[in-house]
């Protein structure tokens, strides 16, 4: 176990040092916890000499960390692709934050991406899962949604979720989408759920938990407890691999649990006297003879 | 210039006013002399305290204006010409003066608010008035009635709404004091007015004698000139008035001197309200001078502008703007009912309620069947609207059980629940007032009742079997 | 009934914090919904940013000294709804160089109509702010109106709010958050519904605090209007910290109160 632990670590750390080679690293944040604590996490740990470009639409003030500031909300794509650009320095690692990738309009966003990614080039691009979005554009309706491409084409994906222990997880979706902002939200101590896209075409998911006071990283292992749940959904798990129809319908179900078996129908004392017989040691049974029972 | 007077260039002029310089000129606002509008503290007993208006007091000393009822220049307006920058619509109101303080409390039909001291005028409903908070609507703002369901009893309250301000037009011939506007292209509205409710036939007869007797001596007529009038049958006085302080309760208004000074009012404020009969009609019917009517057409444009027009020609008076049934597709095109369309304008009414906030009143009716509650229209309505009523009639189930339960006494039987979602000037300044299934109504021939509501109990049944239960 | 309380928005026991205007901005979210109107606490902000005191706290009688600007805008009141409880609070706008209201109310859409003069409105907006001397507050009330009630999208609205939060050291944005207001029936980007929630929603993940005020769950109290929920935005401050609390309050006629859950 120990093992998983360590390796699960060192690849989260190579990804927060730029050492994995990785174009798109997407965020995934809400309202609830936001992606901020872990871009400053990226930012404590790259190499001191990275030139990092912060492409905003929605910060008013420059972070300090930035080398490269761009006001990207009033500006045309080509005017930002071409601003980006410019900003490029082949002999360092660059970083280039976007602070909600959201405001790119879903029918150019594949397109901006291929425009600024380059050897070198880390984009670590924040989405919002909080906002609405559709599934299909309008315009284009077999497109796929921008949260979709963006978790297709991403090297890693790093889910942000808040810190489980202090929310009934029901209760704080429930507050969530009457847009309740309850408090203990948006912590410097949060989970990540982590997928990670290898070359050999394997994908591993990894949950954390991040603190990012004093920068420690804990792998956290799946709950045992729900384990015991887990064999239930080995019929989901089978689900359209086989040719067998090996689930039942909600209809089948419930007329299977319908169903009166005979040894229900013994345990219940109803219907007067039972005959109750126990062997005893001195009774002549024979098990062969079929007329032997004794009821 | 100094430096926080703020102007913006270029077309749109926005009008950043500081300082509470106000639009209608130097000083059209006269400080703390207006109910509710000056600076007294809110708390100030001011209500009973007011001058007592003699019953004569209307028509004595008549506003500005000559009797066909063309309106003299305003007061302001020679003092200030440079204001009238001409093509501006928004500038229009800069040539308005507001009726005075004087006008204002000269108006048989308006009364302090008992909360804020704000001008107030009768809904038309006494009942209504009461759930209001301020003992009726305050000028300068609008209340929004919502249905449910398919029944119509709002165009009740949305005519006697406008039957109260032309009754109260008439009361002095020589001096009309009220005009009613109704946004509907069917001039026929006006025929349907419900006429005061004149008693029941046994009043009638006795009434009759009174005036009779007072036709006998000059004297008399002018000593007791309001004594004929129609009221409410006095035997139900004290439960009535157990109804108003339980009814001030909700909102916290438990303050015992305000209450005893109901009585007083009821005698200063004589024409504040009268009581409508629904089976009768107003005659005669109201006339171009006392009503106009707005055609809807494709676009509200131009309707906000006529609104505007015909309030400033009768800006010595009081306007009621009734509004029955808004965005009804048998009335409206499919255009206004887009969220821009119609909230444009709701928006635009809510800005004339606080440009005219003496003389304008707004009633306005919606059917929730046709643009339902949990709609983000009908909510930014609502935010727009300074009180709002929901109406939701009972269902025929409902009416049975009620019937059965009332079997001696139909006239106790409710027609459905009345919903308070907002109460106008408390609920903008924080109060929570959501009031759900608190209050029933019941539409009768003579008025339109609004009381507490409670499910009845049948005698017989559930009680004697709990005292069986404890023996067993 | 628990102790009454003041009102603090930060751990120093501060509403609006001197620091806010040295050197760490704010950016403010407050959501209100039907039953709770937010005027009593936008006025409670006002006083705090001209004067750092609060009328409803123990130290209400501290010393007043004028300490920044403040721009009201509002896209559902005039002047008039804010000057009487302002001068209440015992604060005569009138007499105060400092406080500056901009009615973008009265005959609102007499001015504007398509985005273009809402875009127009916004820099001649913030040009005239920017001409301000010193430090500013910022309050914008309902704007999020313009949203079902013109063809501007969230995303050019929220531009035309960078304009303001760029000049100003604390902008509050006070918006309703009603359900109705929110709730996506189908995700077409130009239904009102849609374009609220994805405003809202974008200015949170923009917010360095969140004022919620709701009416009670269980419904109407006679000594209870509602919850005053404060707690951290999405985007933390460098250095100050949210006092993150949820209060029970009560507005009536004559006073405002705060109580501890």
């Amino acid at each position: 176990m120990s093992g998983v632990s360590q390796s699960s670590t060192v690849l989260l750390n190579r990804l927060f040092t730029l050492k994995e080679s990785s174009p798109l690293l997407l965020v995934t944040d809400t309202i609830a916890q936001s992606s901020y604590y872990l871009i400053k996490e990226f930012i404590h740990n790259v190499p001191k000499d990275t030139n990092i470009v912060y492409i905003s639409f929605e910060t008013i003030h420059k972070p300090k960390y930035a080398n490269v500031f761009i006001e990207a909300y009033e500006m045309s794509s080509k005017a930002l692709i071409e601003q980006i650009n410019s900003t490029y320095e082949s002999n360092v690692k660059n970083l280039i934050i976007i602070d909600s990738i959201n405001f790119i309009n879903n029918e150019i966003l594949s397109q901006f991406l291929t425009s600024i990614i380059k050897p070198n080039l880390t984009v670590l691009a924040t989405y919002h899962t909080s906002l609405p979005e559709l599934e299909t554009s309008v315009k284009y309706p077999n497109y796929p949604s921008s949260y979709k491409i963006l978790s297709f084409i991403a090297s890693s994906i790093f889910e942000i979720i808040p810190n489980s222990k202090e929310f009934d997880e029901e209760e704080l979706e429930l507050n969530l989408n009457k847009l309740n902002i309850v408090k203990g939200l948006n912590n410097s101590i949060f989970q990540i759920n982590l997928i990670n896209r290898r070359k050999s075409g394997r994908s591993i998911n990894y949950k954390f938990e991040i603190n990012t006071m004093n920068h420690n990283y804990n792998l956290i292992l799946p709950d045992q407890s729900l384990d015991s749940g887990n064999s239930m959904d080995t019929q989901d798990l089978l689900k359209g691999l086989t040719t067998f129809n090996l689930t039942t319908s909600d209809k089948q179900k419930l007329a299977k649990d319908q169903v009166e078996l005979p040894f229900l129908d013994a345990q219940s004392f109803n219907n007067g006297g039972a005959i109750v017989y126990e062997f005893e040691k001195d009774d002549d049974y024979d098990e062969e003879d079929p007329y032997e029972d004794p009821f | 210039m100094d430096h926080k007077r703020i102007k913006l260039d270029g077309q749109s002029k926005m009008s950043f006013r500081k300082r509470g310089e106000v639009l209608g000129g130097p000083n059209p606002r006269i400080p703390n002399a207006v109910p509710g509008r000056g600076g007294a503290p809110v708390t100030a007993p001011g209500i009973p305290g007011r001058a007592p208006l003699g019953p004569n007091v209307p028509g004595r000393v008549p506003p500005p204006r000559d009797i066909s009822g063309t309106p003299l220049p305003p007061r302001g307006a020679g003092i200030n010409p440079l204001k009238r920058t001409g093509m501006e619509p928004d500038l229009l109101a800069n040539q308005v003066q507001n009726l005075s303080v004087e006008e204002i409390v000269k108006h048989p039909g308006v009364r302090p608010s008992s909360i804020t001291s704000q001008a107030t005028i009768s809904t038309g409903s006494a009942d209504l008035d009461k759930i209001l908070g301020h003992q009726g609507l305050p000028v300068g703002s609008s209340y929004l009635l919502e249905e449910s369901g398919t029944t119509d009893f709002s165009s009740v309250l949305m005519k006697s709404f406008a039957s109260q301000g032309i009754v109260q037009n008439r009361l002095d011939p020589k001096n009309p004091n009220t005009h009613v506007i109704v946004l509907s292209s069917n001039q026929a509205w006006g025929k349907e007015l419900p006429g005061v409710y004149k008693g029941s036939s046994r009043d009638i007869k006795r009434n009759r004698v009174i005036q009779n007797e007072q036709k006998l001596s000059v004297q008399n007529l002018l000593d007791t000139g309001d004594a004929p009038k129609p009221r409410a049958s006095s035997s139900s006085n004290s439960e009535k008035k157990d109804n108003d302080l339980r009814i001030a309760w909700r909102y916290g208004l438990n303050d015992p001197k305000k209450q005893q000074a109901t009585p007083l009012d009821n005698e200063t404020y004589k024409d504040f309200n009268h009581q409508f009969d629904i089976t009768s009609r107003l005659v005669p019917s109201p006339n171009a001078n006392e009503i106009t009517y707005i055609p809807l057409g494709t676009s509200f444009k131009p309707v906000i502008k006529q609104l505007e027009t015909t309030i400033q020609r009768h800006k010595t008076k009081i306007i009621r703007l009734v509004i029955p049934s808004f965005l009804n597709p048998s009335m409206y095109p499919p255009p206004l009912a887009t969220s821009q369309e119609a909230l444009q304008f709701v928006h635009s009414l809510r800005s004339l309620t606080r440009k005219y906030s003496k003389t304008l009143a707004i009633a306005m009716s919606i059917p929730l069947e046709l643009y339902p509650r949990d709609s983000l229209l009908i909510k930014q309505i609502e935010s727009l609207s300074d009180a709002v009523f929901n109406l939701e009639p009972f269902n025929q189930e409902m009416l049975k059980f009620l019937e059965k339960a009332y079997q001696n006494q139909p006239t106790k039987v409710q027609h459905g629940l009345v919903h308070v979602y907002k109460v106008p000037h408390l609920s903008e300044k924080g109060q929570m007032l959501i009031m759900k299934s608190e209050f029933a109504f019941k539409n009768g021939k003579k008025k339109f009742e609004i009381e507490e509501w409670g499910i009845p109990v049948e005698d017989e049944g559930e009680p004697q079997q709990t005292t069986q239960n404890i023996d067993f | 009934m628990s102790q009454q309380q003041d009102l603090n928005l930060f751990v120093d026991n501060s509403i609006i914090p001197q620091k806010v205007y040295r050197d760490e901005p704010l950016f403010g979210v407050i959501t209100h919904t039907q039953g709770t109107s937010p005027s009593w606490l936008i006025n409670l902000l006002i006083e705090n940013a001209l004067y750092g005191t609060c009328v409803i706290n123990h130290e209400k009688n501290q010393h007043r000294q004028l300490r920044s600007n403040v721009v009201v805008i509002s896209f559902l009141n005039d002047f008039d709804f804010y000057e009487k409880d302002l001068k209440r609070n015992g604060i005569e706008v009138n007499d105060n160089q400092q406080f500056h209201f901009i009615d973008l109310f009265t005959d609102l859409f007499q001015k504007i109509n398509t985005p273009e003069s809402i875009v127009k409105i916004f820099d001649q907006l913030s040009k005239t702010i920017q001409n301000i001397p010193n430090k500013k507050t910022i309050l914008i009330e309902g704007i999020e109106f313009l949203l079902s009630s013109t063809g501007i999208t969230s995303i050019q609205l929220l531009n035309q709010i960078n304009k303001l939060n760029k000049i100003a050291d604390a902008l509050f944005i006070i918006t309703g958050a009603d359900k109705e207001l929110i709730d996506i029936q189908h995700a077409n980007p130009s239904l009102p519904e849609f374009k609220t929630l994805d405003f809202i929603i974008r200015l949170l993940h923009r917010s360095n605090i969140v004022l919620g005020l709701r009416p009670l769950e269980t419904g109407r109290a006679k000594d209870i209007t509602g919850t005053l929920t404060i707690s951290k935005g999405t985007i933390p401050f460098d250095s100050l910290v949210v006092s993150e609390k949820e209060y029970l309050f009560f507005v009536s006629r004559e006073t405002t109160k705060l109580f501890f859950r």
